[in-house]
């Protein structure tokens, strides 16, 4: 629980959070931004895209490799151990 | 875009600017600055706006958004910007403040920079006076969870900015 003090220190602070963005004017330009978010965004988007595309499908055949080693790994390990147990058996 | 969308996001743009700028501008590092970091957010925006199923208050919708445009360019900003687009269709000046209101901010934003990454989102959501149940849907906990920790960061925020008052001459919170 907040002392008196620090009640009034908060209210100062949440007055200072509040007027902060009055120091700053923005102005936004309705047809102009328009244009410019229809003109410059598709073409980075589809760049974006482009750049993901190739990040997946090398994450995808780093990691489709990794799996089977490691597959291929356990399998030849459970399989020598069936053999000996196998063997033991006979 | 049809036209009515296009007004529905410039209306949108307009009512939020300023809580949009207040958190971008608490986030920016150099050599990303809060003009940066606003533009890309509404960028975002606008790429989102046709996903936007209206399940959520926008307010709460603009505010994700943001708090993950924030998060991202403080994790990427060191590596490049190359990704963010000029607009001059806005336009952020600054005006003249006095010196009292200048230092007080700067205090505030150094110490709320000083939280960690979740504490800073909800106390900034908390500054900006949503609700326990709107924090808790944007940062993804629960609402007691979202009150304990408000209780936490503030106790944390003022002994901060306590402190930071005794190292310096500067204008004091504490009356």
């Amino acid at each position: 629980m907040l002392n008196k003090e620090q009640k009034d220190v908060w209210s100062d602070i949440q007055s200072t959070w509040n007027n902060s963005v009055h120091a700053q004017d923005i102005n936004v330009k309705a047809k102009r931004l328009i244009d410019e978010l229809t003109t410059k965004v598709t073409p980075l988007e589809k760049r974006l895209i482009k750049a993901d595309i190739e990040r997946v499908k090398n994450s995808i055949s780093e990691f489709e490799k990794n799996s089977i080693d490691r597959d291929l790994k356990l399998l030849t390990t459970s399989l020598k151990k069936f053999m000996g147990l196998f063997r033991k058996e006979k | 875009m049809t036209e009515v969308e296009e007004k529905e996001f410039l209306t949108l743009i307009e009512e939020n600017k300023d809580r949009i700028y207040r958190i971008c501008h608490a986030y920016c590092i150099a050599p990303m600055d809060a003009q940066d970091l606003f533009q890309e957010v509404v960028v975002q925006i606008w790429q989102s706006l046709g996903s936007f199923k209206g399940n959520s208050h926008v307010k709460t919708w603009i505010y994700r958004i943001t708090l993950n445009v924030c998060y991202r360019s403080n994790k990427t900003q060191k590596r490049n910007n190359q990704n963010i687009v000029p607009l001059d269709g806005i336009e952020i000046a600054q005006r003249q403040t006095s010196v009292t209101d200048e230092s007080k901010y700067i205090v505030l934003r150094q110490c709320i920079s000083a939280l960690k990454e979740l504490d800073r989102s909800i106390i900034m959501l908390h500054l900006d006076e949503m609700s326990y149940k709107d924090i808790a849907i944007i940062t993804g906990i629960t609402e007691n969870h979202v009150a304990v920790k408000i209780k936490r960061i503030k106790v944390k925020l003022l002994d901060c900015i306590v402190s930071s008052q005794a190292n310096s001459s500067g204008e004091a919170y504490v009356k």
